[in-house]
């Protein structure tokens, strides 16, 4: 009959033991009667009173002859080393025999137990119990009566009985346990007809419990320890029984006729009686509730004992056949169970076998899996959620997204999420799921709960807002105290925020730590919002800047409020009043501010202004305070006190006096001022004086005559003063001097003065002289060079220059009338070239040349500068020094200009063959030639005296190509003006060709930079009429413009003295060989 | 855990009807879609508060098929209380009903309180019996009536507290003798003012020590 589905495994392996045929020797034909195991040997108990002792290699032997009679029961305690045997010594008489394992011996087979105590009966007991402390001994009857024996079992001393139990209908005693449980000891007895459990823990007071009224046969009973509960149970036909003291509890329903019952390691091993010769055999696992092990057993012989020692179950019949059912192992248990799906036992297995977590999860995991494909997604989830925290939640994640099974994913991800395994993914994925589901009420839930703490804030914040849901985000991170995200989200999501929220928020992100970096970020979207929100935000601004001020941010708010003066002002006094190097800006934006409110009500505003000046005053102690800014902003506002605190510091005196100048024209008696200001600062600057005189003779507006004369003027004593300074300190030429004086009204009784101690300088004649000398000498070289190109020389001296002998040939003449002996020409001489006499000047001057020319640019320009700076006086000499040296020639030129013997090698070459003489005549020629006129060439930055350098610049300044010495103040505008000079590089676009690629020897277009004398007499003549603008020439830098561009427009050949000279032929040269 | 009053029930009802799935929502607050059937009795039990009184509720599920129908018959015994189940999506199971009362009307003693409960109501969509013909057979029978779902823990609660109330408002009227613990109800140890003559009474006196 089957009763039911309880699932069924094979977890024991049932094995017939071969050696049974020693056992059986040792029986001798006896019956086993009884047995028991512990401490590693299993004893069994035989119909003729002996007790044998199996071995773990099923050696037996016979320890003890206990009973004559033969053993009823046997007992092995599990933590003492006694056995205590029931036996019948002779017909009718009965004993308990408690035995002492003795000494072990060295031979195994001498070991016997030894006799302790006998405790004798005349009736006959069917069973008896002993406590493990052996302090409680009860023995029960055939008759139905439990006596309980107290005291020390293993002394000779005699204890007394204690009838427990009369006898009764309820038949003879089965079974008898003993259990402990806290300090209480139970005594179950088991009878045919009841179940009578006894509290027995003190003398005495013993009690019974109701019990039951349903009883066991022999051997159908056994108690149940170390499961889930410990149950007394109780085999019966239809069914298994569990009691407790207080009653019964659970059954297990086992059929068929119960022939023994064992317990051990949480299996109920059921042995029932199927035929006469058949036994059914039943492993139940009380706790997990599945049979692990049935099989029926052929046995003609009833199953006597059932013992389990070494993790084995061993049963033995009545003739010693024996069998062992050996356990599987774990592994392959859960083998089975995965196999057959039972996930379910296998979870309960594990756990009762203490798997790790890992362990479990894999099961879990397992489990899960097995439900997801057989389609239970609910049920599957809640195994998945049971991994939480081992198995990788993308895992489970991604199934259930396959599945569109949003629900379920809600239910894991709260699982993790209150586990506290939540990553940022998952977060935003929970509450997109919520938000998917529309699942607002539980959204609001989390939000509120203090419970549901397990989002992660920031995070769910974020997927709240791109989710659209700003209430929730904003509440969530009021909650958390995140008041930078609650301001981002009232900002940026919520359109119209209420203006107390965002006040509150405000404050409170004020005194947050990372205030600064959230100021920044939204500041300018918070300013505008809140002038949107609230229109006289302005008190509630005043209050949190207040509280900003104690800040240290209050810097970074200073941007925010530029637009709104009412609240950046306060702002930036507090930072005023305490201000670091870097406040510079704050200072000038603060000072723009006054600025601003000043020019409102310029005339009655005295607090505003001296609110600028105390700031003037004060904020330059700041070293990132903005001078030229605040400048421009006083010069904005017309604030004129805070524009000469500002020249003045600039050290920009030039504008200073124009303000003075100003201030002077509206005010005569200002005048002093203007000249006392130009006093102090010349003192540093001299050149103030040539500005002064500048800003006084500005020329008269045409259009503006009339009037105030009077006023527009400058007095006379100021513009006596002023040229005298000039002319004492050397500062300006008299002629430009005067030429501006004629463009204004200046009366000339002013300037009377001046004009005496110019005319009293007399050098006007003496530089007239000079250039009249200088005029004729150019005309003599001129002469000169037109006489040997024209006319035959003649060599007619006598004697050789070199050893004044008489010359004899073969001589050697030269152009510039040295003549010389062929030998002593040969000794002297250094090249073949050049006259020895000659050559040394020569070489003086190309010496000095190239020394120059390896001075670096920069190093030039140094020095150049340096040399103006100190030639006060006379600046126009070291300007022509330099001007020969090629200061304002383009470096690449130079560059290519290092050598100018190569260089003029180079050019040589064209010219020779316009000289169509061979090439060596040739080559002589023109290097005596040269030489000649090298030795006859005036060179500007040479000469002594500075009246032809000065005539030689004035010509310079009428073809504009000079600048004005007032322009070369300083080295800085030297370079402004030197720049144009460089930048015509395309071809042979230069102002000063001397490195000019043109046939033309360049020495000799250098020497001849003076420029013809009618252009120079003109300059000069037209000094006093023409008026010389302080211009710029290069301005105007255009090809035409330039003088020097013609000598390369105009063909280069008619220019060149020597190509005309066609005449001269080759034969001519005497020297021709 | 101390406790005023222990009441024993009893689940009965056909097989698979969930009777050891509503006692697991009861005691374990849990579903298990799969579980075996139970094979004789098992067992359960919780506290709950009634009245502000600790109650133990001790419940006996059984085991619904035919064949264990003698071994259950021996826990009607003793049980205050009955759970009286049917699944609302089997017709058949409402039909063994009449069956169910008798067997434990004739073993239970007469005053125990029986709740008829109709389970599964999470599969409205299966529904085979209506819930006013429950009404209607409880009705006629003196019966409680509830549905429930085992799955979704819907009315569990209700059912198990319901039904404890009953029997402590019988207990107030008297109906109940509570010193017979074959109703199916015991003093806890606390509340027991005199030792009842049966030796029965309790464990009170635990004296420390077994040997003597």
């Amino acid at each position: 009959m089957t009763l039911f589905q309880c699932r069924r495994f094979q977890f024991f392996d049932l094995e017939k033991v071969d050696l049974d045929i020693s056992i059986k020797e040792h029986l001798k034909g006896s019956i086993v009667r009884c047995g028991s195991s512990g401490r590693g040997r299993v004893l069994v108990g035989d119909s003729e009173g002996s007790v044998h002792s199996i071995s773990r290699q099923f050696e037996t032997k016979a320890v003890a002859h206990a009973h004559l009679k033969g053993l009823i029961q046997i007992h092995q305690l599990k933590s003492s080393p006694y056995v205590i045997t029931l036996g019948e010594d002779e017909p009718g008489l009965y004993s308990i025999k408690v035995w002492d394992e003795g000494p072990l011996e060295q031979d195994a087979t001498k070991t016997q137990l030894l006799l302790k105590k006998v405790i004798r009966f005349s009736r006959l007991p069917t069973c008896f119990a002993v406590h493990e402390n052996l302090t409680l001994l009860a023995v029960g009857f055939e008759d139905g009566e439990i006596q309980l024996y107290r005291g020390e079992l293993t002394r000779e001393r005699n204890i007394r009985a204690r009838i427990l139990l009369h006898e009764a209908d309820h038949g003879s005693i089965t079974g008898l346990f003993f259990k402990t449980m806290n300090s209480t000891v139970i005594l179950y007895a088991a009878a045919q007809n009841a179940i009578i459990p006894f509290d027995v823990t003190s003398k005495d007071k013993e009690m019974k419990f109701p019990g039951d009224k349903n009883g066991c046969e022999m051997y159908c009973s056994c108690y149940s320890e170390g499961s889930s509960e410990d149950h007394f149970i109780v085999g019966r036909s239809d069914a298994v029984y569990c009691y407790t003291h207080e009653g019964r509890g659970p059954c297990y329903g086992f059929d068929g006729e119960k022939h023994m019952l064992y317990f051990f390691r949480g299996y109920l091993v059921i042995i029932a009686l199927l035929s006469k010769d058949t036994y059914n055999l039943t492993i139940f696992d009380c706790a997990n509730k599945f049979v692990a092990f049935a099989s029926s057993l052929r046995s003609p012989e009833p199953i006597r004992v059932a013992a389990c020692e070494w993790g084995v179950l061993f049963l033995l019949t009545a003739d010693g056949t024996f069998w062992q059912l050996k356990e599987k192992d774990l592994q392959s248990k859960m083998a089975v169970f995965y196999k057959k799906n039972h996930y379910d036992l296998a979870i309960k297995v594990a756990k009762s076998n203490n798997f790790d977590a890992e362990g479990m999860a894999d099961i879990f995991r397992q489990y899960g899996d097995h439900l997801y494909n057989k389609g239970e997604l609910d049920g599957a989830i809640r195994q998945y959620s049971k991994t939480v925290g081992k198995l990788v939640p993308s895992y489970v994640v991604r199934k259930y997204l396959d599945a569109s099974r949003v629900l379920n994913l809600l239910e894991y991800l709260e699982v993790i999420h209150k586990l506290g395994y939540a990553t940022p993914d998952l977060t935003t994925l929970l509450l997109n799921c919520l938000t998917k589901l529309k699942l607002n009420e539980k959204i609001e839930h989390y939000v509120r709960d203090p419970s549901c703490d397990f989002l992660e804030p920031e995070t769910a914040i974020q997927v709240f807002r791109k989710g659209g849901m700003s209430k929730q985000a904003y509440q969530l991170a009021k909650q958390h105290n995140l008041y930078g995200s609650a301001l981002q989200i009232l900002l940026e999501d919520v359109r119209d925020p209420c203006k107390e929220d965002l006040y509150e928020v405000l404050e409170n992100v004020v005194q947050d730590e990372k205030a600064e970096e959230i100021l920044r970020r939204f500041g300018n979207t918070l300013v505008q919002l809140v002038s949107q929100t609230d229109p006289k935000a302005t008190d509630a601004w005043k209050k949190i800047v207040s509280l900003l001020c104690k800040s240290s941010v209050k810097r970074e708010l200073v941007d925010l409020f530029i637009p709104n003066k009412e609240i950046l002002v306060p702002l930036l006094e507090n930072i005023s009043q305490e201000f670091t190097p870097d406040d510079g800006p704050l200072m000038n934006l603060l000072l723009e501010a006054y600025l601003e409110h000043w020019s409102k009500n310029k005339d009655t505003d005295v607090i505003s202004k001296e609110k600028i000046l105390a700031l003037l005053s004060k904020a330059p102690d700041c070293a990132s305070w903005d001078w030229p800014r605040a400048l421009l902003a006083c010069k904005m506002a017309e604030f004129s006190p805070g524009e000469i605190i500002a020249y003045e510091k600039l050290g920009l005196y030039n504008d200073l006096l124009e303000i003075k100048y100003k201030a002077a024209l509206s005010d005569p008696e200002l005048w002093s001022n203007f000249l006392e200001t130009c006093k102090k600062y010349a003192k540093n600057k001299p050149t103030l004086w040539k500005e002064g005189f500048y800003i006084i003779t500005i020329p008269h507006d045409p259009n503006n005559t009339g009037e105030n004369d009077a006023n527009a003027t400058c007095p006379g004593y100021v513009v006596q003063e002023i040229l005298t300074k000039l002319l004492d300190e050397n500062l300006m030429e008299p002629l430009p001097i005067l030429d501006r004086m004629c463009r204004t009204r200046i009366k000339l009784g002013t300037a009377r003065q001046f004009l005496t101690k110019i005319l009293d300088r007399k050098d006007i004649e003496e530089d007239k002289e000079e250039s009249r000398k200088l005029l004729n000498k150019t005309a003599d070289v001129r002469k000169r060079i037109e006489d040997i190109r024209t006319k035959p020389s003649t060599f007619q001296s006598i004697r050789c220059n070199a050893c004044s002998q008489k010359l004899d040939l073969p001589s050697v003449h030269f152009l510039c009338l040295h003549s010389f002996h062929q030998h002593c020409f040969d000794s002297y001489a250094t090249n073949e070239k050049d006259c020895p006499i000659c050559f040394q000047k020569q070489k003086e001057m190309l010496g000095s040349e190239a020394a120059e020319r390896k001075l670096s640019k920069a190093a030039l320009d140094a020095d150049f500068t340096l040399k103006l700076s100190n030639a006060r006086a006379n600046s126009f000499t070291v300007l022509a020094e330099f001007f020969s040296k090629g200061i304002f020639r383009d470096e690449n030129q130079i560059g290519d200009n290092k050598d100018p013997k190569t260089e003029v090698q180079k050019l040589r070459v064209p010219t020779e063959q316009a000289f169509d003489s061979s090439l060596q005549a040739g080559k002589v020629t023109e290097a005596r030639l040269r030489l000649h006129e090298g030795s006859m060439g005036s060179y500007p930055g040479e000469s002594d005296g500075s009246a032809p350098i000065e005539t030689y610049l004035e010509s310079m300044r009428t073809s504009r190509h000079v600048p004005m010495s007032s322009s070369l103040g300083t080295s800085g505008s030297f370079e402004a003006r030197r720049s144009p000079n460089t930048q015509p590089k395309l071809g042979t676009n230069l102002p000063f060709p001397r490195v000019h690629t043109s046939p033309a020897p360049p020495r000799k277009s250098e020497v001849s930079k003076p420029q013809p004398p009618s252009t120079i007499s003109a300059a000069v003549a037209a000094q006093s009429s023409k008026s010389v603008e302080p211009k710029n020439p290069f301005e105007e830098d255009e090809d035409k413009n330039n003088p020097f561009l013609e000598a390369e427009e105009v063909p280069p050949q008619p220019k060149n003295p020597f190509e005309e000279d066609d005449d001269y032929d080759s034969s001519l040269n005497p020297f021709a060989e | 855990m101390s406790y005023a009053y222990l009441f024993k029930y009893i689940i009965i009802g056909d097989t698979g009807v969930g009777k050891s799935c509503l006692l697991l929502q009861f005691t374990d607050k849990r579903f298990q879609p799969v579980h075996d059937l139970t094979i004789g009795v098992e067992f359960g039990a919780r506290m709950i508060t009634i009245d502000s009184k600790q109650i133990k509720l001790q419940i006996w599920d059984t085991a619904g098929q035919e064949a264990f129908r003698s071994i259950t018959r021996s826990y009607y015994r003793g049980a205050a209380g009955a759970l009286l189940v049917y699944d609302i999506t089997r017709r058949d199971t409402f039909n063994h009903l009449t069956t169910w009362l008798e067997d434990a009307r004739q073993h239970s003693n007469s005053n125990m309180v029986i709740m008829l409960i109709g389970n599964k109501s999470d599969l409205e969509s299966r529904r085979e019996v209506k819930r006013e013909e429950g009404e209607t057979f409880a009705r006629e029978h003196g019966l409680i009536f509830m549905e429930t779902s085992a799955k979704t823990a819907a009315n569990v609660e209700e059912a198990f507290i319901g039904t404890a109330k009953e029997i402590y408002e019988k207990i107030q009227e008297g109906v109940f003798d509570i010193n017979n613990e074959a109703n199916g109800i015991k003093i806890g140890p606390q509340h027991s003012p005199t030792s009842p003559t049966s030796p029965s009474g309790g464990l009170g006196g635990s004296q420390g020590s077994g040997c003597c």
